[in-house]
């Protein structure tokens, strides 16, 4: 298990930290965009880059005082990191056995480039040598910084279900870095989302689509509708929580947050219905009924994305393709919207680094 | 070189059996012996030194990094007999380190060593300029991979960095012996004696003219030549080198 305590590091123009992280078994995707600190990260856990604070746990030792060479931690670089001066054989016997080889070399299915020169070998081929490499050494913990990005992109999807089918027959942690929510989701157990040098959430890649932590999880994962308000009074009795979203009052279900806090809140596109007119409104979302004009109107798959100018801010529906004909939204340009209380769904507000 | 070109002529007869019996001379022998010896050693200890501060400057930044590496740098713009005169008061018998050791009975001045010192302030920069410029292309990354896989510094060094640079050192090495074997200006202020072959050269011309110095001149001429030859020809294999593993990664 790896344990990251309260990691700091400061860059006279990054921040890293604080970063608690533990790490159990099975495959753990870092997603985020580039330059959020993942392979600073990864560097200070390799022990490429020291930390400024914090320590760092892999099966009960304290690892952070120690060398690279003496953490037992496998790392596959970017672009492999294959010493060019030595053949593939060399390069796998650099930190390994001998006696290892075979299995591996097997399990690789690297057996047929021994004796190659590594600039002769195609990049997936190249990947497999580094893992390989670096699996000889028995690490206690694999780290994978963005395997795919030296691969091109139409070998990649192959790539992604062989790795993933490898990376699940280590009976190690492996943490895989990466910037694509496609490449987490297809071979991640657990997804640590990161920006601006620090953890926003960390859970099942499902929770992290459907309930995202904080606002930079919600954009990063592409929800839509994240908007800023302020809470402007709560009644336990009533059930009832009430915000101001720059002006419009919506209300949702009550919760301990005093009055005049501001909060960040998110409502799924899919969760936002179009109120007909002469048709009665649903009790359930009569307290949130918002008046807009039709901005936008995108084709996209089985949906229609409307995006709806409010007096408040652009708020973005999916209206799935019978009930747009239906209603023949097209043909309209003035609509209210509205949606269930229990559908908005709040999000931490990390402090800005 | 009159006797390059074309068919010999008697006067070209005339310089190679010059430069023949120049070689039987006992004081050119002796001043050839003295060179190649001292700036063989030389180069050693610039490789010894150099190599190493090379690396450092490439990999580390540090306080004060830039005024070392001016410093070490500065023989190739100053004039030779400037460096030559810093050595003095540095190492001269009245100088701050040399007057140290001429009380102990040791000189530097007129001495092999002093005619090393000379060399090795004047050709050093040469192994310190191309040794780091081949550390700098090397990704810091290879070193890295190399620690994670268990092996230490030094041997990281031995196995991953030394290899990769190879080819700069090498060429720093034959570009360093090429300058101290050359050496004159310092040496001339530092040790007049033993001689050396730029410097027997020149009390030849003191003595005898041009006629007595040409021969040394082109003994001098053909051992440079022989370091560009060298240097050419690691050039083209290097070359080749750089461009397959550059094509390929």
């Amino acid at each position: 298990m790896l344990e990251l305590k309260e990691i700091y590091k400061e860059f006279p123009s990054f921040k890293l930290g604080p970063v608690n992280l533990k790490i159990k078994k099975g495959i753990i995707a870092i997603l985020g965009p580039s330059g959020s600190g993942k392979t600073t990260l990864l560097n200070i856990i390799a022990g490429i880059i020291k930390q400024d604070k914090g320590t760092i746990t892999l099966n009960g030792r304290e690892i952070d005082h120690l060398p690279p060479e003496k953490r037992h931690i496998g790392y596959v670089f970017q672009d492999f990191a294959l010493f060019p001066h030595l053949n593939v054989r060399e390069n796998l016997l650099y930190g390994g056995r001998e006696g290892d080889l075979k299995d591996l070399v097997n399990l690789l299915n690297i057996g047929h480039l021994l004796d190659r020169d590594i600039q002769s070998l195609s990049s997936g081929e190249r990947q497999r040598v580094a893992i390989a490499r670096t699996l000889l050494t028995h690490p206690e913990l694999l780290m994978l910084d963005e395997p795919m990005g030296s691969i091109d992109e139409n070998l990649r999807k192959k790539l992604w279900i062989e790795l993933r089918n490898l990376l699940r027959q280590l009976d190690i942690p492996v943490i895989l870095v990466t910037h694509s929510k496609e490449e987490a989701m297809i071979m991640a157990d657990q997804v640590v989302v990161m920006g601006n040098g620090r953890i926003h959430q960390y859970g099942s890649i499902k929770e992290i689509y459907e309930f995202p932590s904080t606002a930079f999880v919600a954009n990063f994962m592409g929800f839509e509708n994240v908007f800023q308000g302020t809470v402007t009074d709560t009644n336990p009795e009533r059930d009832v929580l009430k915000i101001n979203w720059n002006g419009t009052e919506l209300t949702t279900s009550f919760r301990n947050v005093a009055p005049g806090t501001p909060i960040t809140f998110g409502i799924r596109p899919e969760n936002i219905m179009i109120v007909r007119e002469g048709k009665p409104v649903g009790d359930l979302i009569r307290d949130n009924i918002i008046e807009g004009n039709i901005l936008r109107i995108l084709r996209k798959g089985g949906i229609y994305e409307v995006i709806v100018s409010t007096s408040s801010g652009y708020v973005t529906v999916d209206v799935p393709d019978h009930v747009f004909h239906r209603i023949e939204l097209n043909k309209k340009s003035h609509i209210k919207i509205g949606f269930k209380r229990n559908k908005i769904h709040f999000m931490e507000s990390l402090p800005e680094n | 070189m009159p006797f390059l070109g074309g068919a010999l002529s008697l006067s070209d007869w005339q310089a190679i059996t010059q430069i023949i019996h120049a070689l039987k001379n006992p004081v050119v022998v002796s001043a050839l012996k003295t060179s190649l010896i001292s700036a063989t050693f030389s180069t050693m200890i610039c490789i010894l030194f150099g190599v190493p501060l090379a690396y450092t400057l490439s990999r580390h930044r540090f306080k004060g990094a830039v005024i070392i590496e001016a410093i070490i740098l500065s023989p190739l713009v100053v004039p030779p007999i400037v460096t030559g005169l810093f050595l003095l008061v540095i190492f001269g018998p009245n100088g701050i380190i040399g007057g140290v050791v001429s009380d102990l009975g040791f000189r530097f001045t007129r001495s092999l060593v002093g005619i090393m010192l000379a060399q090795i302030a004047v050709a050093s920069p040469f192994i310190v300029i191309t040794s780091k410029a081949a550390f700098d292309e090397i990704d810091p990354k290879l070193e890295f991979a190399s620690r994670i896989l268990g092996k230490g510094p030094l041997e990281t060094f031995f196995k991953i960095t030394l290899p990769l640079a190879k080819g700069g050192i090498i060429a720093g090495l034959a570009l360093t012996f090429a300058r101290a074997i050359g050496e004159f200006g310092a040496t001339f202020m530092v040790a007049y004696h033993p001689r050396t072959i730029p410097i027997q050269l020149y009390a030849s011309f003191l003595g005898g003219g041009v006629p007595a110095a040409v021969p040394l001149a082109i003994i001098l001429w053909i051992m440079s030549l022989g370091v560009i030859i060298f240097l050419k020809s690691f050039e083209i294999f290097l070359g080749g080198w750089v461009a397959r593993t550059k094509r390929n990664l």
